[in-house]
């Protein structure tokens, strides 16, 4: 079973024009965000740009790519999966605009559009899990996840309620556990599944993650989450607390077998995808104990609040993303474009079609982005922030160019492999 | 050379990654993965990826995979 190139291209094409947007709006916002003000509206517009626009679509591509490559069964609709992308598409916009103007009408109709999209694609693609050939537990860390994703749109929606006078409900509480679900909830449960298959794979690192460890991960990570959301919405600290540590050692356990196929990998010289990954595993180690003095430090400690949410969504989850593009893509594209014509003369062979030096400069400027802002954060400094956001806006811009290029190449440039496939 | 190994040209990529382990490394430096669900065979993923046929069995071979 092959997965279906237009869709998982149109996901992640979608998905770097919402990441192009964010990053172009992070650029604006980040002194703002430096001086700490994380509640005010367009901040929170655009979180939601880079969680739901960028992070959800980009991982919603990749699992209809793994599916059919990884679990060895595809979506039970290929019709629902486009309409659930345009209810995605839809709903982001909606529920960002929302969130810019203060309009709760508009927020709540993208919260409602939204719930559709996520339904739809749980609906398409969650239960394919039991019929599948293979690799059923990654399919549980995926079904996790997205158990995850709807306790956090629950958890949106209470606050929307509140909004509207419904009910009350504690803001920073209901926010802080909103965050832990879609950030820990439900995208560091999909990647912790599809990084543990993947980085052995583009590392090259032969041990992949044990039967035992591979088993607990999701039920650790997914019971440490709940915990730390309920401590939180309820005020309970011992609750938290009690979250926090399971969530730690979680998180400890992965990145322990992570860095092990780092220094295992086959290739010292690192390439766009392995460097990009790199940057995601140096930002979640630091956003472990980003986040525990943030835990500590409460409201008042902004600078670790802003730096750790900063280090796991563009961090952790943004250059996961983007690493895992430079390979998904590429294989894709070339077997869409290319492998009917293998053995015709002047057929290109992949490596022909790509750009490393494009890539890896791409990838150098997110990681000093990302380098630069987050310490920034830390010190509250707005130009430092504004700087590392543009460094990061540059490394986004250069990955969309390089897979560009690859969708219109036509002939291998100076300097390319030679040969044809 | 290539015919003393047990890793044939015509073994899809996704076989060979499951049976011997130890050809992670060797596959990964040539950029061969799993991304397409490794249904090709190690002949057709070699062509793609512009890497020599019988170079390829033979880094497979020294790396121990299939003795």
């Amino acid at each position: 079973m092959v997965p279906s190139f237009p869709l998982v291209a149109s996901h992640l094409g979608a998905a770097f024009g919402w990441a192009l947007s964010g990053a172009a709006g992070l650029t604006w916002l980040a002194p703002v965000l430096a001086r700490g003000q994380f509640l005010d509206p367009r901040v929170l517009a655009l979180t939601h740009l880079f969680t739901l626009g960028w992070l959800s679509t980009s991982i919603t591509g990749v699992l209809y790519q793994i599916f059919p490559a990884m679990l060895g069964i595809g979506e039970r609709n290929r019709r629902v999966a486009w309409v659930a992308l345009g209810l995605h598409t839809a709903g982001t916009a909606l529920l960002v605009a929302g969130l810019f103007a203060g309009t709760r009408a508009l927020q709540s109709l993208g919260w409602g559009v939204l719930f559709g999209a996520v339904f739809l694609t749980a609906w398409n693609l969650l239960p394919q899990r039991r019929r599948a050939p293979r690799n059923r537990q990654l399919g549980l860390y995926i079904s996790y996840g997205h158990m995850g994703f709807g306790f956090a749109m629950l958890v949106a929606g209470a606050r929307i309620g509140d909004a509207f006078g419904w009910w009350t409900t504690p803001r920073l509480g209901l926010i802080a556990a909103h965050f832990q679900l879609a950030i820990a909830g439900f995208v560091t449960m999909t990647a912790f599944g599809m990084a543990s298959r993947m980085l052995p794979m583009f590392f090259g690192a032969p041990a992949p993650l044990p039967a035992l460890v591979d088993r607990w991960l999701p039920r650790a990570l997914g019971t440490g989450t709940v915990t730390v959301a309920l401590g939180l919405m309820f005020t309970a600290p011992l609750l938290t607390w009690a979250g926090i540590g399971v969530t730690v050692a979680a998180t400890a356990l992965f990145l322990r077998h992570a860095w092990g196929w780092f220094a295992a990998r086959a290739r010292r010289a690192l390439d766009a995808a392995t460097a990009l990954l790199t940057v995601a595993l140096i930002a979640l180690t630091a956003a472990v104990p980003l986040g525990v003095v943030a835990a500590i430090a409460g409201a008042r400690g902004h600078g670790w609040l802003t730096a750790y949410a900063m280090a796991l969504i563009a961090g952790w989850a943004g250059a996961l993303v983007l690493g895992v593009s430079y390979r998904v893509l590429p294989t894709l594209t070339w077997h869409y474009r290319f492998a009917a014509r293998v053995g015709h003369p002047g057929t290109p062979t992949l490596p022909q079609t790509l750009s490393p030096r494009l890539g890896l400069a791409a990838a150098v400027a997110y990681g000093a982005g990302l380098g630069t802002l987050v310490p920034s954060l830390l010190v509250a400094s707005g130009g430092g922030a504004r700087l590392g956001a543009g460094l990061m806006l540059a490394g986004i811009g250069g990955t969309c160019a390089h897979h560009l290029r690859m969708f219109t190449f036509t002939r291998p440039g100076p300097g390319a492999p030679k040969g044809t496939a | 050379m290539s015919t003393e190994t047990r890793v044939r040209p015509e073994m899809t990529v996704a076989a060979i990654a499951e049976r011997y382990p130890a050809s992670a490394p060797v596959l990964a430096r040539h950029g061969i993965d799993l991304c397409c669900g490794g249904k090709h065979s190690l002949e057709f993923a070699a062509r793609a990826h512009g890497v020599d046929l019988a170079a390829l069995l033979a880094e497979l071979e020294g790396a121990g995979v299939g003795r």
